[in-house]
């Protein structure tokens, strides 16, 4: 900065250039008190004051048309969204066509199951046939101990109930 | 408070008492970054345009606050895009609808005044992001330092520093058109 640029108000020059209103009393006082004395400061501020002019004096103003623009567009938003919501709702409730088409698969897929046989539980966790003989009854359970809790036996996934008991055959046969 | 309350409402008159009490100074604000004037209108109207989009509201700051912090950033994306483009043009070129010269002001004042105009506008627009910013929110739309400094997110401090910085290369443009200033501290003790 040169000599004649020098001046001592920091970043108060702004405030000042503009009056000094922006800034407490005391402070505003005590800068005042040294423009009147420093022409140099006087002279920044009169830079800055310049500076603050050259660049309102182009201020940009709304047109005659900005006002209606604007509103236009807010109403195709307003349109869009409320189009948005009207699509969303149609698409939520579906045509009729396609809430019978699926209404009468779920019915079809309920009258499969319901003639479905039921599954049994494998012959060999059941209790023993009133026909198996006396001694089948007791090898098998003997094989295996868990013959008393059926309960427990019908809990097992039968895959490994079989695996299980084979290798108990293996083990104790 | 009224933001808060059209975004909770979305009634429409709410947003039109906004619109009415900001629209000048928003196209004007938006006019110190973007020198085309359609161009300044078109960003003007996707401020207002995001304020009435806008889902979300936290009054943490004043409106105002909030509104230039939606301009600026408007302005500073399209500035980003513009460098791409080089499309920047002064605004006498486009034939501005700018505010006269103070009243009783000869032709050739207000010639003057013009030419000191655009060599600022050109210093203004060399400025770092920060210092250009803060700068036009300061001098030229009354923010206060609390203010601008909750729009830019940056300490008190900061944007007396930037500001003051911005202030120092445009004095110097005044006095010394052409020259870079070297900006010193030269406070006064109190």
């Amino acid at each position: 900065m040169s000599k004649q640029e020098q001046h001592h108000l920091g970043e108060d020059l702004g405030a000042m250039a503009e009056g000094g209103d922006t800034l407490p009393t005391v402070r505003r006082e005590e800068l005042d008190a040294h423009i009147a004395c420093c022409p140099s400061c006087r002279q920044a501020i009169a830079d800055t004051q310049a500076v603050l002019r050259g660049m309102n004096m182009t201020s940009l103003e709304p047109s005659q048309g900005f006002d209606a623009a604007l509103f236009a567009q807010l109403d195709a938003i307003d349109e869009a969204a409320r189009s948005s919501l009207w699509q969303r709702l149609r698409a939520w409730a579906a045509p009729p066509g396609i809430l019978i088409a699926g209404a009468a698969t779920a019915a079809g897929l309920l009258i499969v199951y319901s003639l479905q046989p039921t599954v049994s539980p494998p012959t060999m966790l059941q209790p023993p046939a009133e026909g198996l003989a006396h001694r089948d009854m007791l090898n098998l359970a003997e094989d295996l101990e868990l013959y008393k809790s059926m309960d427990l036996i019908s809990e097992l996934d039968l895959l490994e109930d079989l695996q299980v008991i084979a290798e108990l055959d293996v083990e104790e046969g | 408070m009224m933001m808060a309350r059209f975004v909770q409402s979305r009634d429409r008159k709410i947003f039109d008492e906004l619109f009415r009490r900001y629209r000048r100074r928003i196209v004007a604000y938006v006019g110190r970054y973007v020198r085309i004037p359609a161009l300044a209108e078109e960003l003007a109207q996707e401020v207002f345009v995001r304020v009435y989009t806008t889902k979300r509201y936290e009054p943490q700051a004043t409106f105002k606050t909030w509104l230039y912090r939606v301009a600026t950033n408007v302005c500073l994306n399209e500035l980003r895009k513009s460098e791409h483009r080089q499309s920047i043009q002064p605004m006498e070129e486009e034939g501005a609808r700018t505010q006269a010269a103070p009243p009783g002001a000869s032709p050739e004042v207000q010639l003057q005044g013009r030419e000191v105009s655009s060599r600022l506008e050109v210093v203004l627009r060399g400025l770092p992001e920060n210092q250009r910013v803060a700068f036009t929110m300061a001098r030229m739309e009354g923010l206060s330092h609390a203010e601008i400094s909750q729009a830019m997110a940056l300490s008190i401090p900061a944007i007396k520093s930037a500001i003051h910085r911005a202030l120092e290369a445009l004095r110097t443009e005044v006095r010394d058109p052409g020259c870079k200033p070297a900006v010193g501290r030269g406070v006064l003790v109190a």
